[in-house]
């Protein structure tokens, strides 16, 4: 089975990455996700529901033997995302064939 | 195992970097630059056939 890890820079994209790992889990890939930068909390919290669905569907991709990581720590104690450094992350990604920024600027920065 | 490296950005931040040295540990690299006035794509095609693994860094 395929191994692929999406690496999330972008705070507008964040959750949608961590549903696209998921949707790659559910086809039967090891999938895993990374926020990069942000706090998730400005865009998932403003509603209870929102929120508890996200870590709904964090759950669902660690059920589906993938995982969704962290730099910043806030996340790991805000939705129960697992919590790793640079290096950490690093090493992950020699180990899996597909690494997808997901949600990068443009090349004009926009 | 060949790595391609496809940059996007003339100017990479610090994580970039160290993730970009990371995976490259051992391995050998190419690198091909997006942020330029006129990337030849065609060459960035043959070099994505050619490489094991393609990343595309921000």
């Amino acid at each position: 089975m395929s191994k692929v890890f999406f690496l999330m820079p972008s705070r507008e994209y964040a959750l949608d990455g961590i549903r696209s790992a998921l949707g790659l889990a559910v086809e039967n890939m090891y999938a895993y996700g990374c926020v990069m930068y942000n706090d998730l909390t400005d865009v998932a919290c403003s509603d209870k529901d929102m929120k508890e669905y996200h870590m709904e569907n964090v759950e669902w991709l660690r059920d589906m033997e993938g995982d969704c990581f962290t730099l910043p720590e806030c996340n790991a104690a805000n939705f129960g995302l697992t919590q790793t450094t640079l290096e950490e992350l690093g090493q992950k990604l020699r180990d899996v064939e597909y690494i997808i920024p997901y949600g990068i600027m443009r090349a004009d920065k926009s | 195992m060949k790595v391609l490296h496809v940059m996007r950005s003339a100017e990479i931040n610090d994580d970039v970097k160290k993730l970009k040295e990371i995976v490259s540990a051992d391995r050998e690299n190419t690198e091909f630059n997006l942020a330029v006035e006129a990337p030849d794509y065609a060459k960035l095609v043959d070099m994505v056939w050619e490489a094991d693994q393609t990343i595309c860094w921000w």
